[in-house]
């Protein structure tokens, strides 16, 4: 019993069986709704690999990355500031707290009326909603540095700028991959969202209008791109994160 | 050269930590407090790191009042787990202060060697603190105090997160370390022996709010052995005379050898 | 020792004055007027001030004209106090996320529970739900309007698959954070399955459910809103769409106005029940997302 729970093999189980069921399930499907997933990978490499390629997944993966690193950047180096300097944390809590509140994809038709529907206005969402996440978690993070470390840099005489770099933040770091990770997610539905509602490439735009025009494959097959791409970006990120958090992980593991 | 004058704290919450305490730290010479559990010696430590705003009262460096963290001043504090960065190296973790002291980055590495082979750590610099035991990051934190250089360096019960043979190993090193560099060390403990075995003197703390209730010349040879000191009949007569001022005064004198044990028991155990 | 330091001796000084010799209660006054400064004065300035500095930029015409003054939006929005079509909107969005929330939860906290109490339900499934967790639900979107079309079934379907997410991982992490130690010594005293489970189980659940609905709750007017604004399922996300088309610039900024403070009382209101429920527990605890 126990030698089967511990089997590598056994997580890949449910995988195999749900594949090998919807292929089998599907084969030779004549409904509008559901093809065959034979079908479904016909149009996934006819659609993607690689004639929308340099077209849709590259605009789509570029904004995306771009807006996430600029909200990244922006919500830690405004997050240490707010939470290390208590009167500006002070002065800007209501209109953080009631800008974080608002449904990111409300702000779209705004975004679209002052910025049109170009690569900019995408970039500039993006990075707006995944800024919030990042710069609470940051927030929290360095104002919680452990009172020990605080009393260490004092009477070691270490200057603001010392302390920041290389005590706030560093402690602060897991908290702020927290956020990172939950702005990673929305970076990828806004992403998505923008595409679907204003725009004239990306995989978003690609997907919705195959339902739109009815073809049917290629709908699935955005969709598969989509939950693919969205898992994959999710474990480089946790990757990342374990690479550069391996003290904080291997440390509590210790103990 | 550090001069503790009339020193008084009391917290906003009104809570009185300490009260009048003077004593000083003279140059190359020891100096442990001990005092009950709880006797505010901590904040009267950070008082006079300059960690903590005093309430009245002198605390004075080589004459010059201490109102910030001095730069001749280095510490090591209770709990190695919280006082060195996780996410830096050994070596890291030592350089650290050293950057605003010394400017050259040759100078500083050489430093941070020999302050490490100090305390016996060659080898160990690309290691991560929470890849060591506990007594080995202690031995980190006094590596970099003695890296900065200081000319007091101050100690906050230094021992007290480690067993009782790494304790001892501890204590060693910080004989030897002040015999070869010459730094006045101020330590505080609540260990009675500890104390005694360490200092050249003992300020002995009452309970909250924290006054000196005696301050006692310890007369034991140099260099100390955890065996032979310790077996000395002065150095009994020492502990006892500790002991019983810490236990307080108002209590009875007639305490027997049972209820001694037991409250060193429990003053250990804290 | 350092040469420089050789010559000097300990109580070579003069007294000085601390600067701190205050009376405790005095400063302890001065503390608490800082606190309520800091509390009260800073923030609302600033906040006041932020907003006429956008009326200013506004109306001196620095910012574009489809940024609309702050008097203007709140002149809209008084007047929209008496017609029906924005609380409607509102009433959409909330039952929306209202219903997804319920079914989303009641499924994500029993498959929680499951995998957390049965190993090899959760060494089977485990590697495909982390797959499938970080894939956004608008991914589904596209489908669910081939099937359902434009209405609320759509939008309520979507916001229960993505709450289901966060209640199911804090489920699994309550049931996983309950003390085996504590089961043990209750079975020992004969405690019956069923007070076990209302004993021990459901108080170190509680607090990770908590943690989780919090979470869910914001997840599911975002979902709603999303859903709403790109299919055009009636809603606040639809009405948005609307004016936005219409170039009713300060309705644009009423809604999301309004869908800013809708999140903020509803989070209040999670938190003020979580606080009065779990007032026994020392923190919330789970992930800080």
């Amino acid at each position: 019993m126990n030698t089967v729970l511990r089997s590598p093999f056994l997580p890949l189980l449910v995988p195999i069986a749900i594949i090998a069921t919807w292929w089998f399930a599907s084969a030779g499907s004549t409904s509008v709704f559901f093809p065959s997933l034979q079908d479904i990978l016909i149009a996934f490499q006819e659609t993607w690999l690689f004639a929308h390629f340099w077209s849709d997944i590259v605009p789509s993966v570029v904004r995306l990355i771009a807006g996430y690193i600029i909200a990244c950047l922006a919500g830690i180096a405004v997050g240490l500031l707010l939470g290390r300097v208590r009167s500006l944390d002070a002065a800007f809590q209501p209109s953080v707290q009631f800008a974080r509140a608002i449904p990111a994809v409300a702000l779209i038709p705004v975004a679209i009326l002052l910025f049109g529907i170009g690569d900019v206005a995408k970039i500039v969402l993006i990075a707006f909603c995944c800024f919030f996440p990042v710069l609470l978690n940051t927030i929290d993070g360095v104002r919680n540095v452990e009172s020990g470390l605080e009393d260490v840099s004092r009477s070691f005489r270490l200057t603001r700028w010392q302390r920041a770099v290389s005590v706030q933040l560093p402690s602060a770091m897991p908290q702020i991959f927290a956020g990172m990770q939950t702005s990673l997610g929305f970076a990828f539905i806004l992403g998505i969202v923008t595409e679907m509602t204003g725009s004239a490439n990306g995989i978003g735009f690609i997907t919705l209008e195959a339902q739109q025009s009815f073809t049917i494959d290629t709908m699935w097959s955005g969709m598969l791109l989509l939950g693919i791409l969205g898992s994959l970006l999710n474990a480089l990120f946790v990757l990342i994160e374990h690479r550069s958090l391996r003290w904080h992980y291997q440390s509590k593991a210790g103990h | 050269m550090l001069t503790v004058k009339n020193l008084n704290k009391v917290y906003s919450t009104g809570v009185e930590a300490i009260r009048d305490v003077s004593f000083d730290v003279r140059e190359n010479e020891i100096v442990c407090l001990v005092g009950p559990s709880g006797a505010g010696k901590t904040t009267l430590l950070r008082c006079l790191s300059g960690l903590l705003d005093r309430s009245g009262g002198l605390v004075a460096l080589d004459g010059q009042a201490v109102t910030e963290p001095p730069l001749r001043m280095a510490a090591v504090f209770q709990d190695y787990s919280r006082s060195l960065m996780p996410w830096y190296t050994v070596e890291r973790n030592v350089a650290l202060p050293l950057k605003n002291k010394f400017p050259s980055p040759a100078d500083r590495r050489d430093r941070v060697n020999a302050a490490l082979s100090a305390v016996g750590l060659d080898g160990f610099g690309s290691s991560y603190p929470w890849q060591l035991s506990g007594g080995m990051q202690q031995r980190v934190a006094i590596a970099r105090a003695i890296a900065y250089e200081p000319e007091v360096l101050v100690m906050d019960e230094p021992f007290a997160s480690v067993d009782a043979q790494t304790r001892a190993d501890l204590e060693d090193l910080v004989l030897s370390v002040q015999a070869k560099t010459g730094t006045s060390v101020l330590l505080v403990t609540h260990d009675i022996d500890e104390a005694v075995y360490l200092a050249d003197r003992v300020v002995i703390l009452s309970s909250r709010p924290s006054r000196v209730l005696d301050i006692v010349d310890v007369d034991l040879p140099r260099p100390r052995d955890q065996i032979e000191t310790k077996s000395l009949p002065r150095f009994a007569e020492y502990r006892s005379h500790v002991l019983r001022l810490v236990r307080g005064l108002g209590e009875a004198q007639d305490f027997s050898a049972a209820t001694l044990i037991h409250n060193e028991e429990k003053t250990r155990s804290v | 020792m350092t040469t420089t330091a050789t010559a000097r001796e300990g109580g070579r000084t003069q007294p000085v004055k601390s600067k701190n010799k205050e009376h405790p209660g005095s400063s302890r006054r001065a503390d608490n007027r800082q606190r309520s400064i800091r509390r009260v004065l800073i923030p609302t300035g600033t906040t006041l001030t932020l907003l006429v500095l956008w009326e200013v930029l506004t109306r001196s015409g620095v910012l574009p004209a489809e940024v609309s003054q702050p008097t203007t939006i709140f002149a809209w929005l008084w007047g929209q106090v008496g017609e029906p079509f924005l609380w409607q909107s509102i009433g959409h969005t909330l039952q929306h996320a209202a219903v997804g929330l319920v079914i989303g939860s009641a499924i994500g906290i029993v498959l929680g529970l499951a995998l957390g109490e049965i190993l090899i339900l959760r060494r089977l499934l485990q590697g495909t739900l982390e797959f499938l967790r970080p894939v956004p639900v608008i991914v589904y979107l596209p489908l669910l309007i081939l099937l359902f079309g434009a209405v609320a079934k759509t939008a309520i379907t979507l916001v229960a698959v993505a709450v289901v997410w966060p209640m199911l991982y804090q489920t699994m992490y309550g049931v996983r954070a309950v003390d085996p130690q504590l089961i043990d010594a209750s079975r020992m005293f004969g405690l019956t399955a069923r007070q076990r489970m209302k004993s021990i189980t459901l108080p170190t659940i509680a607090p990770f459910l908590a943690t989780g609905l919090r979470i869910a709750m914001s997840l599911a007017l975002v979902v709603s809103v999303a859903i709403e604004l790109i299919a055009g399922v009636p809603g606040l996300g639809w009405t948005l769409t609307q004016y936005q088309t219409a170039g009713n610039y300060p309705a644009v900024y009423g809604v999301i106005m309004i869908a800013g403070a809708l999140s903020l009382i509803l989070n209040q209101l999670l938190v003020r029940g979580e606080r009065r429920m779990l007032h026994w527990h020392v923190s919330y605890r789970g992930i800080t997302k």
